[in-house]
């Protein structure tokens, strides 16, 4: 686990990617550095109660949120969480989590 | 109008939830009886072109030596539900270009429940590295999440939403092909259990294993033909940090019209690529079939008063045979303009559109494509 989201910001425009990409959608550079944003706003949450081969874990909260002016990212959620909070995210496995759902 | 391209035969193997065949027999099932619809034998087509998630590791080369096929145009499409039209867009030009004279376009996979998780979990690297591990179950949650957003955009309750799926389901009853052919109430639709709210069951594609095909060619051997009279394609248009309520079709539709010399008011029968209600709602006003909003398309929808579209069932009802997806509405809007839909058939029907949507690179699909398709005698 590792504190915030790792976000690619062109080093020509400024624009912010997650996922990563290999060039820049705005200018097409394709020089990034990489800055750790934590805070995200929540726009939609779902509860995930269904899923092929199922899930192990129960069902999980799954939201939009976004990065500032930034990227929107799909996170994992406490499963109260409601659309206009802020939450503070850290990266698990490679998937953004709230940090008060990592211990999951 | 060009039209050197012609749709000359449409098939698909019936769908159904479980399968002891292969992909490789699927298909090959699939092109058998796009080529007997035709009028045609194997052994007249020169291009082949396919599109299968679970077709691997062979490829579009394995399909034509299992077939015993020599060709001289060969394609593999991956991607998804827009992998009907990109073939008929690279055949059709093929065909003018003289690179083939008799195309066979062959989509379908075979799923157990363990291959569909596997391919739902490393759809692409993105799934793979950042939603898998979240775990997000799927394609399902997104689209939820979407719903959610175009519930809010537009002021739409899950009732909205239902109108699409019950008139779906009631074309799917005159469908045998289609796998869920019982008919829908709203009460019912509104007690289906919840997969990921808002979306329930219903809402969600079910996954099925068949195939489609279609014979593209210069000439017809048997009954009427399909001109294609416009087809448009418009991909990563937003680089997946939009709403995904609009997708490329928006941009594209304006081309798409020129290029037929036509309008949506001239269309008597659509196919509109339907993973998830909402996306129905999202490719009709994309298309120009919502002239007083989105908010009105449901009522419409209802009372049967918008183009009739999925005729099928479409995938919500027949199924959605993974990549077959989007050649499922190309052999209906084909079958319904050569006359051969039976009693679904939409009487007199000469203008189809067809529309394909998909790959879900992170939130939303990222590929749209559609056609308006012609009946020529």
């Amino acid at each position: 686990v590792t504190d915030g989201i790792p976000v690619q910001v062109c080093t020509a425009c400024g624009s912010r990617f997650f996922p990563e990409r290999l060039a820049c959608s705005r200018c097409g550079s394709r020089r990034f550095t990489t800055a750790v944003v934590t805070e995200a706003l929540v726009e939609e949450v779902t509860t995930v109660r269904r899923a092929p081969g199922g899930l192990a874990g129960g069902p999980v909260a799954i939201a939009t949120v976004r990065l500032g002016e930034g990227p929107r990212v799909v996170a994992r959620v406490r499963a109260d969480t409601q659309a206009g909070e802020t939450v503070h995210l850290a990266l698990q496995g490679g998937a953004p989590v709230a940090s008060d759902e990592v211990s999951r | 109008v060009s039209g050197r391209a012609l749709v000359v035969g449409a098939a698909e193997v019936p769908y159904a939830r479980q399968t002891d065949k292969t992909t490789l027999e699927l298909l090959a099932d699939a092109a058998e009886l796009a080529c007997a619809d035709a009028g045609i034998s194997l052994g007249d087509v020169d291009g082949i072109g396919v599109s299968s998630f679970t077709l691997r590791p062979d490829h579009a080369i394995d399909l034509a030596w299992r077939l015993g096929l020599r060709v001289r145009w060969l394609m593999d499409d991956s991607n998804g539900g827009a992998s009907a039209l990109n073939l008929l867009q690279h055949a059709r030009r093929a065909l003018e270009a003289d690179d083939a004279r008799c195309v066979l376009l062959l989509a379908g996979d075979a799923f157990g429940r363990e291959s569909f998780r596997e391919l739902a979990d490393e759809y692409n690297s993105a799934t793979r590295d950042h939603l898998a591990p979240l775990p997000f179950g799927g394609p399902n949650s997104l689209f939820a999440l979407l719903t959610r957003r175009q519930m809010a955009a537009h002021g739409l309750r899950r009732e909205d939403y239902a109108q699409i799926v019950v008139a779906q389901r009631a074309w799917a009853a005159r469908n045998p092909g289609a796998v869920y052919r019982t008919a829908l109430t709203l009460e019912q639709y509104l007690a289906e259990p919840v997969v990921a709210d808002p979306l329930t069951r219903v809402d969600c594609v079910p996954i099925v294993s068949g195939a489609d095909a279609v014979v593209v060619a210069r000439e017809k051997e048997r009954g009427p033909a399909v001109r294609i009279r416009g087809l448009v394609a418009a991909h990563n248009v937003d680089d997946q940090a939009g709403s995904g309520l609009t997708t490329g079709l928006a941009e594209a539709a304006a081309a798409l019209w020129h290029a037929a010399g036509l309008s949506p008011a001239d269309v008597d029968v659509a196919a509109v690529y339907d993973d998830y209600p909402a996306m129905v709602l999202a490719q009709l006003a994309d298309l120009g079939f919502a002239p007083d909003g989105v908010p009105a398309l449901p009522a419409a929808i209802a009372a049967g008063e918008t183009v009739p579209f999925n005729t099928s069932g479409g995938q919500l009802s027949a199924g959605q045979a993974g990549a077959a997806g989007g050649m499922h509405g190309v052999v209906e809007v084909v079958r319904q303009l050569r006359g051969d839909a039976g009693v679904r058939q939409i009487d007199g029907a000469e203008i189809g559109l067809v529309s394909g949507y998909g790959m879900v690179l992170y939130r939303y699909g990222a590929c749209a494509n559609a056609a308006v398709l012609e009946r020529a005698e």
